[in-house]
């Protein structure tokens, strides 16, 4: 009854790889181990030759162990089937189980369309762990069905805890801002800090972005307002992560009305929900001390969680809490 | 922030080394540093003492995030002094589904500030290979032994193990634990939170009187008990691996802070349905009622339509009705009731021809309802439970929710409230799985306008008990009106369903001697002589006209 969780080397992944890495953490706190696949190009590789290694990867498995993929794993769809169709003797005759955590990038990938190969795949797990009951829905749109969801609902930001007081000033934070959005805020006369930006003149920039670890530290300094303004359709079901990256640096949220992140925002009075750009630079500028005080103290409540993982461990618990029908 | 776990290191306490893995600081005397970021969770033990109570009072005084870990919960609720602390408590963890049951349905807790331990742990690196021995033999449990050299010793053997400590209604009993991890199956008493977890996750067989195991196991063929040790083998890795424990110091601690709704891992609600309605498939139904011992109250199609103002054959429109039936849909659910609706919402290519034109039928007709129910966003069982077969293009996903809803009455008491000519179970082997089956006999039609002395019957024969309504409408306001004194499920339909199933029908067909859905309309139905049936009958509210 070991419980295995993949992840990628061999490639340097971005984003990607530190989610996988935070998920691999935290499941590691819980006993999970991991099943480690090296990034290569498999597309000339023969079927028997590829079987092979994958039997390799699987060394470890027994009857009654589960699987937890973390997708996307930059692996193509084919090793990843050939892997789902070797733990089918397993699933058969023992209560193993497959998993598959699904990181919000894999929501951009185009080949997620209604019906496609990449939902096939989806829909060859026996849970799925993604973001929240919005996600779900979108991928029951896209054909993925008869599997049990679980949520973790905030993205955790793994960081580590700094002391520094409250900086309530109306500085709005922007993480991988698009230009028009930074154009609309200009227009508005919104004090603006875009990180992850390469050159925004007008407006101060950062170099840091999601990847620097000490992120947090000059969000928290900078304080202010984390802005979450979703831009495609996708993005308003699953921005979860920039969440989990405002709260662990505890400053409070703007979110944009009718995404996920809003809802979450408005239950735990984190932060404000707005309609339009302009909206939002008008709403930091009539908030005062005492309601930003309040905003920031439960961002930085739900911060503690996120900076350790609390999101992630519940919803790995949750899900192997499920038992298969048998 | 930080969590502190307080503890007086108890039998079922978890291990020091458990609770720092969890992040938690044990704390073993008084507590003075709390802030309100911080975490409490207060091992509530019964020699505690009013010093021990002032450190609640002190967390709750500091605002920290109260949690409460209660491992002997029988002795929790003797005191009212300790439940006092409820309303303050962010979050509760306590031994078995029936303390929470307890706790919902008599301390008014909220089911999602509730977790359940459900098992305790007996860690060990051992392993085994294969299930053990078939054989009658009955083991105690010894804690005079090693504890490793016990376990395998017990694996070599096989049998069945004795869970025959005094562990009551609530609690978690050791030699359960013990005998999971050893992969015997077990012998457990009725009523015990062992039995009942042991009935629920078929994991032996359970028992009245304890000295009588021998008996019982002998009625046991190889393959059950094969059955049974392949279930004990899932179920005892886990207690090996200290994963109740685990389970629990993490839930607790994550529920301090944060709170989620009750019907959010029931997945099926988030499919895409017409109008937006969330409602669940059977499966996530019956798991649902399983969960939370809810009752259930169903507003079918019929329903629907007599609140619109539409007659009915089994009842005459009455506006009382009607109104109670407005206010029952327009509620929903919570956890102690689940509202269904008929799910026609997600797509209807999954019903037979017929069944499939009358709910793009009524779907167009009622389309305005159910436009302003889905405002309401509420979530909602599905009516289909109880009638799985006839109108579905897929009959053989019935089998696996017959047995989800058999499960409701494992060997547990069932009072059955029914029509005159329903003779639910009669001739075949629906309830053979309950402890106990009585029954209270109702007017076939208009039941309705007996609803005061029905309620009444309900009352002084189901105490403790399962109560199952097959009553039309009359059972959906039962169900909602009884909701907080015990479990009642409106469970219309189902026995002329699961004959159907069981003989392979595949167009309706009236079934000899008792109520037909939507077939006989209760005319020209023989008498039966069943001796049975009728030494089942505790209340007869059918007047003798109905002879």
């Amino acid at each position: 009854m070991t419980v295995y969780m993949s992840q990628t080397a061999g490639i340097y992944g971005g984003l990607i790889s530190k989610k996988q890495a935070d998920v691999q953490q935290v499941a590691a706190q819980l006993g999970s181990l991991p099943m480690s696949f090296y990034y290569y190009d498999d597309s000339q590789e023969p079927a028997d030759q590829l079987s092979a290694r994958l039997d390799g990867v699987m060394a470890g498995f027994s009857y009654g162990d589960d699987l937890i993929l973390q997708l996307p794993s930059f692996m193509s769809l084919r090793y990843l089937n050939t892997l789902v169709d070797k733990l089918a003797p397993f699933r058969q005759n023992s209560a193993t189980r497959l998993l598959m955590f699904l990181h919000d990038d894999l929501l951009f990938d185009g080949a997620l369309k209604k019906n496609s190969p990449l939902v096939a795949l989806l829909n060859r797990a026996d849970i799925l762990i993604v973001n929240s009951p919005v996600t779900a829905a979108f991928l029951a749109k896209q054909g993925v069905h008869d599997v049990v969801f679980r949520f973790f609902h905030i993205c955790d930001y793994l960081a580590p805890c700094y002391q520094l007081p409250m900086s309530f000033n109306e500085h709005l934070n922007l993480l991988n801002g698009g230009s028009d959005i930074i154009q609309d805020l200009g227009a508005a006369q919104a004090q603006l800090t875009v990180y992850g930006a390469s050159s925004q003149p007008a407006h101060r920039t950062s170099r840091l972005g999601l990847l620097d670890e000490d992120l947090t530290y000059y969000l928290m300094k900078n304080g202010g307002w984390g802005l979450l303004w979703p831009q495609l359709e996708r993005e308003a079901v699953c921005s979860s992560y920039q969440l989990g990256v405002f709260l662990s640096a505890t400053i409070p949220v703007i979110a944009k009305a009718g995404t996920v992140e809003a809802d979450l925002v408005d239950r735990y009075h984190c932060g404000v929900v707005i309609s339009s750009l302009a909206e939002a630079v008008e709403k930091v500028q009539g908030i005062g001390l005492a309601d930003y005080s309040e905003y920031q103290h439960n961002a930085a409540r739900l911060g503690n969680l996120t900076r350790s993982g609390e999101f992630t461990r519940n919803v790995l618990i949750e899900a192997l809490d499920v038992r298969r029908q048998s | 922030m930080d969590y502190y776990f307080r503890s007086k290191t108890g039998p079922a306490s978890p291990s020091p080394a458990m609770i720092r893995q969890a992040n938690m600081r044990l704390v073993t005397n008084g507590l003075s540093t709390l802030t309100a970021e911080d975490g409490l969770i207060w091992e509530y033990q019964p020699e505690n003492t009013a010093a021990d109570w002032g450190e609640v009072k002190n967390a709750l005084a500091n605002q920290a995030a109260l949690a409460i870990w209660v491992d002997d919960y029988a002795a929790f609720c003797r005191d009212s002094a300790n439940t006092s602390y409820l309303a303050q408590t962010r979050f509760l963890l306590v031994p078995s589904r029936q303390a929470k049951r307890d706790l919902i349905l008599n301390h008014d807790v909220n089911a999602n500030q509730i977790g359940v331990r459900e098992l305790l742990d007996l860690p060990t690196n051992w392993q085994f290979v294969g299930e053990p021995p078939f054989s009658v033999n009955g083991h105690r449990w010894n804690s005079q032994w090693p504890q490793q050299v016990f376990l395998k010793q017990l694996h070599r053997q096989g049998g069945w193990g004795l869970v025959a400590d005094d562990s009551g209604q609530y609690n978690l009993s050791h030699s359960l634990a013990g005998f999971l991890a050893a992969g015997l199956p077990v012998v457990a008493l009725r009523g015990s939170a062992a039995g009942d977890f042991v009935s629920q996750q078929q994991l032996g067989i359970v028992i009245d009187d304890l000295a009588a195991w021998q008996v019982a196991v002998a009625q046991v063929d190889e393959q059950s008990y094969q059955q049974y040790a392949r279930q004990v083998t899932q179920w005892g890795a886990r207690v090996r691996q200290d994963w109740f424990t685990k389970r629990a110091l993490n839930k607790v601690r994550f529920h301090c802070h944060i709170t989620v709704s009750l019907f959010a891992d029931y997945s099926s609600i988030y499919r895409p349905a017409q109008f937006g309605l969330q409602v669940m498939d059977s499966l996530d139904t019956a798991s649902f009622i399983q969960e939370n011992r809810c009752s259930v109250a169903r507003l079918g199609d019929g329903e629907i339509a007599l609140l619109n103002g539409a007659g009915q054959v089994f009842q005459e429109p009455d506006p009382q009705l009607r109104r109670r039936l407005d206010e029952i849909v327009r509620a929903g659910s919570s956890s102690r009731l689940l509202v269904c609706l008929s799910d026609a919402f997600h797509g209807l290519d999954i019903f037979v021809p017929n069944a499939h034109d009358w709910w793009a039928g009524h779907l167009q007709a009622y389309a305005a309802y159910y436009q302003e129910l889905a405002g309401r966003r509420n979530v909602y069982g599905n009516t289909m439970l109880t009638r799985p077969y006839m109108d579905f293009n897929q009959r053989q996903g019935a089998k696996q929710i017959f047995a989800a809803i058999r499960r409701f009455w494992q060997d547990r008491d069932i009072l059955l409230v029914e029509g005159y000519y329903t003779r639910s179970g009669v001739g075949n082997d629906l309830y053979a799985n309950a402890h106990s089956v009585e029954r209270i006999i109702c007017p076939s039609k208009n039941a309705w306008s007996k609803y005061r002395e029905i309620e009444a019957a309900i009352k002084k024969h189901g105490q403790g008990k399962l109560v199952l309504v097959m009553l039309g409408m009359a059972a959906t306001v039962i169900a909602a009106d009884l909701a907080s004194w015990g479990q009642v499920i409106d469970l219309g339909h189902l026995d002329s369903e699961y004959e159907w199933y069981q003989m392979g029908a595949t167009e309706r067909v009236p079934l000899r001697g008792k109520h037909t859905a939507e077939m006989n309309y209760d005319t020209d139905i023989a008498a039966i002589h069943d001796e049975e049936f009728q030494r089942q009958i505790v209340a007869n509210l059918a007047g003798r006209s109905e002879e």
